[in-house]
């Protein structure tokens, strides 16, 4: 399974900003994430509402991975440790293969 | 529709091939926001591998300042390079209440002045 979609499914249930590639920031809980790196969140929130009325008539939203710019997460949630870790191994195993 | 609802996780199960955590949405009223700002809202009733997604009964949600206004369309496939996001309508909150509703050809006209001097172009950015 690719690196990326297993890391961020164990940040289910976890609150992060959303940076899109037309600048707009979304706040919210993450609840699943596929393997295009397609992403659903809950509970959403943008900076400012006014600008963006479309935001308060829904409750929770799916963002289309590639749209997306950046992911602000949670310093906690991360482990740069384990995930370099997991890179190797995926990288070994990429070798292995060939 | 009648009947049990079609079981879309029972063809990839894994969710490895399709854009499956778009499941939740079918049959739900959402609100599709595209590349362009363009806002569509209606009933999701299927979705592809692609993500590509058909609204039913859509209508086409244009908002200006303090204003906004509604057009209706019908039945509409959108392919998914299009889409930016799709949103659950909260039932409590579907229309903006600080906003007025205006009549479709009063926001139509309104559009057509703030577009006037911009061409139609295709972007692909």
């Amino acid at each position: 399974m690719p690196l990326f979609h297993t890391f961020f499914k164990t940040l289910v249930g976890k609150e992060m900003t959303i940076e899109l590639k037309n600048n707009l920031l979304i706040h919210g809980t993450l609840i699943s994430v596929d393997q295009f790196l397609n992403i659903k969140l809950d509970k959403i929130s943008v900076p400012d509402p006014d600008k963006y009325p479309q935001f308060l008539s829904i409750k929770n939203c799916f963002v289309r991975g590639s749209v997306i710019r950046y992911i602000h997460l949670p310093p906690s949630e991360v482990d740069p440790t384990s995930l370099q870790e997991a890179t190797r191994k995926e990288a070994m195993q990429s070798k292995m293969q060939q | 529709m009648t009947g049990e609802p079609f079981d879309f996780k029972s063809l990839d199960p894994e969710g490895l091939t399709s854009v499956v955590i778009l499941v939740e949405f079918v049959d739900k009223k959402v609100l599709t926001l595209l590349r362009d700002g363009t806002i569509y809202i209606g009933f999701l009733r299927t979705f592809d591998q692609y993500g590509t997604i058909i609204l039913h009964k859509t209508i086409e949600r244009i908002y200006i300042n303090e204003e906004y206004g509604e057009i209706p369309l019908g039945v509409f496939l959108i392919r998914s390079e299009n889409i930016v996001l799709i949103g659950e309508i909260d039932s409590e909150n579907e229309y903006p209440q600080k906003l007025t509703l205006i009549p479709k050809d009063e926001i139509l006209r309104k559009r057509a002045e703030l577009r006037e001097g911009t061409d139609n172009f295709i972007t692909d950015d």
